[in-house]
């Protein structure tokens, strides 16, 4: 923790920020990339997010108070500016949320930077027809790996919550893997 | 259940626990290796991307700061000059009363004011009342 202080001061102070922030982008960016790409489906889509996400942090490391890790602060602004990207591309194109991710989730077969197996494709499918916050909780728990308390803050909900939350995830997954076989 | 009642056939039991088993095990070994790909050097590309952009962000906000400190001395000096030249003149403005005459018929054609409007602005000894005319001539045979 003390570490993280002053790492965060580097990153505060004018003289250091650059070069404090240059070994964070090199740290992090491949965590917060997968973790962005999870949620928006689409490389390109990731690619623009993933950069918001630094500029953001960036641009708002001296309001960061510490009362969590940095690393749980810069994934809950890389899942807000993922799901306001969702928000804003899907509203352009006149759909829901939920129906622009389904129609990438089914785009996948065509896509170059996807090489899953049938499925890696049903998963993936099913995965997509779950709601917004059961689809982050399964993507962080399922396949990140996480453990409840990580997730309950960076989503800032209780760990109850995400329990019943990722329960009611595989339940429905369950359920449309064995129709779809 | 429903589904169930009108199904005819049947699995062995427990089959869809271990066939939900199987296929996550599957998947997540699959998916582990990673079913989602990027371009060759696509994470190095980013890193120079972001670092490129966040400098620029950082140039403009200096610039910016500049910017502003620059517009505050400017209008000190806009403010010193003006208190200065207002408070300190000794030189008192003297406006010939022929000049106020010419503004006026200056603003009359700039204005242009119809004829009820310079009426209004005249004082009511100013207007003739007894009406000079020119009788008719008259035309002799």
């Amino acid at each position: 923790m003390e570490q993280q202080s002053l790492f965060v001061r580097a990153l505060k102070h004018p003289d250091s920020r650059e070069e404090a922030f240059s070994s964070l982008v090199s740290e992090y960016k491949e965590r917060l990339y997968w973790h962005v790409r999870k949620i928006v489906i689409d490389h390109d889509d990731a690619n623009d997010v993933v950069q918001n996400t630094f500029v953001k942090i960036h641009l708002n490391i001296e309001s960061f108070k510490e009362n969590s890790s940095l690393y749980t602060w810069m994934y809950r602004i890389a899942t807000n500016e993922s799901l306001n990207f969702i928000k804003t591309k899907a509203s352009k194109i006149g759909l829901k949320n939920q129906e622009w991710i389904e129609s990438l989730a089914e785009g996948l077969i065509a896509d170059s930077y996807f090489d899953g197996e049938e499925a890696d494709l049903i998963l993936q499918k099913q995965v997509a027809k779950l709601p917004e916050k059961q689809r982050i909780v399964f993507n962080m728990r399922y396949f990140d790996k996480m453990n409840y308390e990580s997730i309950s803050e960076i989503l800032e909900t209780s760990v109850g919550a995400l329990k019943s939350s990722y329960h009611h995830a595989v339940k429905k997954i369950k359920i449309q893997l064995s129709n779809e076989i | 259940m429903k589904y169930k009642n009108h199904n005819p056939f049947m699995v062995p039991k427990g089959y869809f626990n271990i066939l939900e088993e199987k296929l996550l095990k599957k998947t997540k070994i699959n998916l582990n290796a990673n079913a989602y790909k990027i371009p060759k050097n696509y994470l190095n590309e980013l890193e120079k991307e972001i670092i490129k952009k966040t400098l620029k962000i950082s140039n403009r906000k200096n610039n910016t700061k500049l910017k502003s400190s620059l517009l505050a001395l400017t209008g000190i000096a806009v403010s010193i000059t003006l208190f200065y030249n207002i408070f300190t003149s000794k030189d008192p403005i003297i406006i010939e009363k022929e000049e106020v005459f010419e503004d006026f018929v200056e603003s009359y054609y700039m204005e242009d004011l119809n004829t009820y409007e310079i009426l209004s602005m005249l004082d009511e000894n100013d207007i003739e009342t007894n009406l000079k005319y020119s009788p008719k001539p008259k035309y002799e045979n």
